[in-house]
């Protein structure tokens, strides 16, 4: 239906897209200067334990209220300052607002010297380490969170080795690898076979990760530069959009040796599907996960969607299994508005509820 | 949507009728065998041209990237094994009695997982 302006409104219409025409020519050339980026990564932190590339990182509460410390265990394909980019849009900064004493591990950039890191390396080794370090430094068991492929990794680490564990949650975690995107469709055909992406150095180069994440939403970057013209005026929205797509695009390379397991174990053979991946010589069975068990997806994630994620609540032997499903995608459950004012929230009362006040005379 | 500019209309009309047949495309079994073939191209160029200036890079006695690279993998393989062997060893000096004191028990970390043969562990 047709609908008629009055020539206030008209006039209003027009002086304010001038204006929003002079802010969206200075913020495009900020933008193509590169030029006002927010600074990422600002919460106060400790580098605690390192070995080799791989770092933890402390951040400690001003207001502790929560004795069992946070483990964030980050993904292998992107880099770990997705959970604190800017203050304001920081998962570290909520969780240190909620009680939380936060650590971080952050795996570094793999090179050549680590090619041959294998699945284990970090499920038997790194991993376990870090949460041994964790509970000594805090005197207390560890709720150890798992994001994307961090996910998988945790699960096989908690269900493969005694840590000090009180509880396991997992985000975007990919269990069933049927449902993935087209890059693992490819792989799983047989099409591609891994030693074919796998470059000079002994890994999977960042630009075959970033465009493995690309054809899984073709258009979506057109999609985002048209977004962004729209709201080139708000000041806002470019420092959200330099954040997100400079993260988004900021991949790093997977280890040779691991991506040949992840290609035949779970694209493959969907092993994780069986709840019994063999490792290190041994079956680890995910039912040997007893710990209370937090599953939380994103029923609008195209990179692991939810469907592929769901299955890892009943694959673990916890009789406290629970699931959180949120209207976001995969970045968003943790990024924006939303992810700060509910979900984030949620998985702080759902860690409150599995583990232990601080009590007078707690310093660790 | 109220807020949607004119200019947009018809971009957003394009991505709704495009969206679908792209995320066909990437799909597609036509996708499938191109996607390996530049893959497969790419890795013979690289190849080709990793052998050619080693090539010339041995004659003159100088060692070439990929001279550099297999040490750096060795050296990884190196820092791992250290690693590991320094995991084992502090989990045995806290399982071992300490010298007159009392008796610990002999393990503080149990595998719960079954033994197996199949190790997929790249060789």
């Amino acid at each position: 239906m047709a609908t008629t302006l009055d020539p206030g409104e008209l006039a209003a219409r027009v002086r304010r897209d001038a204006e929003r025409s002079v802010l969206r020519l200075r913020n495009g050339l900020k933008h193509a200067a590169g030029v006002g980026r927010p600074t990422l990564s600002r919460t106060p932190r400790d580098v605690v334990w390192r070995s080799e590339k791989a770092e933890l990182w402390r951040y400690r509460s001003d207001d502790r209220q929560v004795r069992t410390p946070l483990l964030f265990v980050h993904s292998l394909v992107s880099r770990s300052y997705v959970f604190d980019l800017v203050p304001g849009n920081s998962v570290v900064e909520a969780m240190l607002g909620q009680g939380f004493d936060v650590f971080l591990v952050d795996w570094g950039v793999p090179d050549e010297l680590e090619a041959a890191n294998t699945l284990e390396t970090y499920t038997d080794g790194y991993i376990p380490r870090i949460i041994d370090h964790v509970a000594e430094l805090t005197d207390s068991e560890v709720n150890v969170f798992g994001y994307c492929f961090g996910g998988v990794m945790s699960m096989l680490s908690v269900a493969g080795n005694a840590s000090p564990v009180r509880s396991l949650a997992v985000q975007a975690t990919p269990v069933d690898w049927s449902r993935m995107g087209p890059f693992t469709t490819l792989l799983q055909q047989g099409r591609l076979e891994p030693d074919q992406v796998i470059d000079q150095t002994g890994n999977v180069s960042e630009d075959v990760m970033l465009n493995s994440m690309r054809v899984v939403q073709p258009i979506g970057e057109i999609t985002q530069y048209v977004d962004l013209w729209q709201h080139l005026w708000n000041d806002q929205y470019v420092a959200a959009h330099q954040v997100m797509t400079h993260w988004a695009t900021d991949h790093i390379p997977f280890p040779g040796a691991a991506f040949r397991q992840t290609v035949d174990l779970f694209a493959r053979r969907n092993l994780l599907m069986t709840g019994h991946v063999p490792l290190g010589g041994r079956t680890v069975d995910l039912s040997a996960i007893t710990v209370p068990f937090l599953n939380i997806l994103g029923e609008k994630d195209t990179l692991v969607p939810a469907e592929s994620s769901m299955p890892a609540t009943g694959l673990v032997g916890s009789d406290d299994a629970e699931e959180f499903r949120h209207p976001a995608g995969h970045v968003g459950l943790v990024v924006g508005r939303t992810a700060h004012k509910k979900y984030l929230p949620a998985l702080g009362d759902w860690l409150r509820r599995h583990s232990d006040p601080v009590t007078e005379g707690d310093t660790r | 949507m109220a807020d949607t500019p004119l200019w947009r209309q018809p971009i957003n009309g394009a991505e709704r009728a495009l969206g679908p047949h792209v995320e066909a495309l990437v799909r597609s079994e036509e996708f499938a065998i191109a996607v390996g073939l530049a893959m497969r191209a790419r890795k013979a160029v690289e190849h080709r041209i990793a052998r050619s200036s080693s090539g010339v890079l041995h004659r003159l006695n100088l060692p070439a990237a990929t001279d550099v690279t297999r040490i750096l993998q060795e050296i990884g393989r190196l820092n791992r094994e250290v690693s590991e062997l320094k995991v084992q060893l502090s989990r045995q000096e806290k399982a071992a009695p300490e010298p007159g004191g009392p008796t610990k028990p002999a393990t503080t970390r149990t595998r719960r997982a079954k033994s197996s043969g199949d190790d997929p562990r790249p060789r």
